[in-house]
């Protein structure tokens, strides 16, 4: 059955020029999150060839300002930010959308109703406050539930308390009153989404990660600077590193434990690429639990690059924010953020595409729907990408992360360091590691089903079709995804 | 599993090259769990008389939707596993049998969906002028569902059949230029052919011969709505839901 479905999912999008429906409902779709109605699919009809591209910036302009845009983007930013929560019945649904309506979620809003900068995420000194929907049901709840007038409390002590939460809740969204609160520009301890319940209540801070978190999520979300924990948050799947961290034996004291996260944690070259960015970033919020603390922290950002380090000490959250929307590695990642939501990660961002963006994104000067008006103007935004070959590396990608789901776990954890395979011609060591592994992949993708070698061993997620895929990927030479032939085909 | 393998077969006809789906990895071109709910809202007007999990976030979707991990926010998956193609095939047949279900009435159904003219016109909508005029023809009285419940294959010509088909697939995608795009052929003409052979060398027999199929169970194959929800079934488990 699985199979059955999985080969029914295999599409062909080959045409040179698409129809105006195909672009429409492109468009329709990545602005609106949603397909043409019907009566929008008669209305094309009516288009004469000629009036095509006016046809189309006429409808640009429309969804950019409909209020679905509006929905999704939010939606985007808080999946962008890792702040997502699912709605899980109807009643939860109608909570949830009233507890969207913090000051994260109206910043994010006015940044895109009002075609504001981008940069406004960092820079943005303006919130609108609104009372908890709800009343917290438990202790846990009230500690997850920080209400705006809470977290700005400390410093504006003339905040009204009574907007911390409702008497009464609303049935409409709309119905919650927001209080706007404006800082002069020279307050230095808020800037924009950084300073807000709903990011710093997410990313806590510990004794063990001090602030790292927080400074993880910036150096990903404004730098694509993605860094991963080594301690994994997940207890049941441990990392390749944990035995790097806690280089001893299971049966160690407390004082050789104490000892070994001393030197091994953080002294080994591994750690140290991540923890000199993080440590002292990490630092800078370190004043802030989950209410805005009125002391300002220092800490220090630093960007490794090619040529040299750049590192500088940032004063306040509001000098990071400054800093951070001046560098040129913050306008190459938001510009790839449009790029990857708008036009899709599978379409290759080419060097001098991203070059022309730069020029646009500051010559609409980094106002939101500007920019995404550019990015919907780019041919690549109405081509459809080319299909993937059936034995090319991008074809076996997804079925490559299963093997890592299973080398990743406990039992093969120990035995020898296996690379993830998914990702095997970026992270490995060596030209003479990828080869080694590609060979015992494609000797033991080949073996017997009774010997005891044989992988996959777990079948459970593997169909017939997928085997076959892989196989004819490696055995056609094992080409990664800038076609280079590792492997000599069979 | 007759009808799964009717199903690869026509998915064979359809389809020349792989391609490969992933999920969260590619945001932009594979909807998200909302968008995937007012997609299938929109295809399945009628579904929304009934409640169904297809339609609505719940504990057990949620993961294979593409749930985050609470702890880290990163998404739990990051293609559509066999888990979420298995959700979404039996999702189809399930707001096939309720829209089937929502047809199988001989009154109005009062309060639930609009007036009775709303109503009307979100059946001609559906199912194209066509139908409406060989099965109903002006009569626009309680009637018009006990005779579009009754209309049988036999009343239409061929040529008017053609005309059915593609009015229906214009509402589920639009005109035959974006079908082609799609890659259901030049026109749509290697479905339409895929569709009627399929009816009528496969389908109709099968059924005839006491094939049960869940939720076409005790329908008689040669409605008009059945056939009609039957191909829904079909052309939408053809696609990848990838924009």
């Amino acid at each position: 059955m699985k199979m059955l479905f999985g080969l029914i999912f295999f599409s062909s999008v080959t045409m040179a020029s698409p129809s105006l429906t195909s672009r429409m409902t492109r468009l329709s779709f990545q602005l609106r999150g949603s397909l043409l109605s019907f009566d929008e699919k008669k209305e094309l009809a009516l288009v004469s060839p000629q009036d095509e591209a006016k046809f189309i910036e006429q409808k640009t302009n429309e969804y950019l300002n409909s209020n679905r845009l509006s929905d999704a983007f939010l939606y985007w930013q808080l999946e962008r930010f890792k702040l997502k929560t699912f709605i899980l019945s109807d009643e939860a649904e109608k909570e949830t959308q009233l507890d969207l309506k913090d000051s994260f979620a109206n910043l994010v809003t006015d940044i895109l109703n009002q075609n504001l900068s981008w940069d406004q995420f960092l820079l943005s000194k303006n919130y609108r406050l609104v009372p908890l929907a709800l009343k917290p049901k438990s202790r846990e709840d009230v500690r997850a539930r920080v209400s705006d007038f809470d977290f700005f409390s400390l410093l504006v002590p003339s905040l009204p308390r009574e907007g911390v939460q409702l008497a009464k809740r609303p049935s409409d969204p709309s119905e919650l009153q927001a209080l706007n609160l404006s800082f002069p520009d020279s307050e230095s301890r808020v800037a924009g989404v950084l300073t807000t319940p709903r990011f710093l209540r997410k990313y806590t801070t510990t004794d063990v990660n001090k602030n790292r978190r927080r400074a993880a999520q910036v150096y990903r979300i404004f730098l694509c600077d993605t860094m991963f924990p080594a301690i994994p948050e997940d207890a049941n799947r441990k990392s390749k590193y944990l035995s790097q961290v806690f280089a001893i034996h299971e049966t160690a004291t407390e004082e050789q434990l104490k000892a070994s996260l001393e030197i091994g944690h953080g002294a080994q070259e591994s750690c140290r690429g991540c923890h000199s960015k993080l440590d002292p970033l990490g630092v800078l919020f370190q004043s802030h639990t989950t209410v805005l603390n009125p002391v300002s922290s220092t800490g220090s950002l630093k960007i490794p690059r090619a040529t040299e380090t750049f590192q500088t000490p940032v004063l306040s959250v509001a000098d990071l924010a400054k800093t951070l929307v001046a560098q040129p590695e913050y306008e190459a990642c938001q510009i790839r953020w449009f790029w990857n939501q708008f036009i899709g990660k599978d379409i290759d961002l080419k060097d001098e595409k991203l070059e022309l963006l730069k020029r646009e994104f500051n010559r609409v000067q980094r106002r939101t729907k500007d920019f995404i008006k550019v990015i919907a103007s780019q041919p690549e935004f109405f081509n459809p990408p080319a299909p993937i070959e059936a034995s090319s590396f991008a074809a076996v990608k997804p079925l490559l992360k299963r093997c890592d789901s299973c080398h990743e776990s406990e039992s093969y954890m120990f035995s020898e360091d296996v690379p993830h395979f998914a990702t095997l011609f970026e992270d490995s060591k060596s030209d003479e590691s990828t080869i080694s592994w590609l060979l015992k992949m494609r000797t033991r993708l080949n073996l017997p089903s009774s010997d005891t070698h044989k992988m996959p061993q777990n079948f459970t997620h593997w169909t017939e079709a997928d085997l076959t895929a892989v196989k004819s990927w490696i055995n056609s030479g094992a080409k990664d995804d800038a076609g280079t032939q590792w492997l000599e085909p069979q | 599993m007759k009808i799964l393998v009717f199903t690869l077969f026509l998915a064979q006809i359809a389809y020349g090259q792989i391609w490969q789906a992933s999920y969260t990895e590619n945001w932009s071109r594979h909807p998200s769990a909302p968008v995937i709910f007012e997609i299938l809202k929109g295809r399945f007007p009628l579904s929304s008389l009934k409640y169904s999990k297809c339609l609505h976030l719940d504990e057990k979707n949620k993961t294979l939707l593409g749930d985050s991990n609470p702890s880290s926010g990163a998404p739990v998956q990051t293609q559509p596993g066999p888990s979420f193609v298995e959700w979404y095939s039996n999702c189809l047949a399930e707001l096939v049998a309720n829209e089937l279900e929502a047809l199988s009435v001989t009154q109005f159904p009062a309060g639930r969906i609009g007036t009775q003219q709303e109503f009307i016109k979100l059946l001609t909508q559906m199912y194209g002028t066509t139908v409406i005029n060989v099965c109903v023809g002006n009569d626009t009285s309680t009637r018009f569902y006990a005779k579009l419940s009754a209309c049988e294959r036999s009343q239409f010509t061929d040529d008017q059949w053609h005309q059915v088909l593609t009015d229906q697939l214009f509402f589920l995608y639009g005109d035959a230029d974006y079908l082609s795009d799609r890659g259901f052929g030049s026109g749509g003409k290697v479905l339409f052919e895929a569709l009627d052979q399929f009816y009528r060398d496969q389908y109709l027999p099968a059924r005839q011969g006491g094939l049960k199929i869940g939720p076409l169970e005790n329908k008689n194959p040669n409605h008009v709505i059945e056939i009609l929800a039957f191909n829904k079934y079909l052309v939408l488990a053809l696609d990848d839901m990838k924009f």
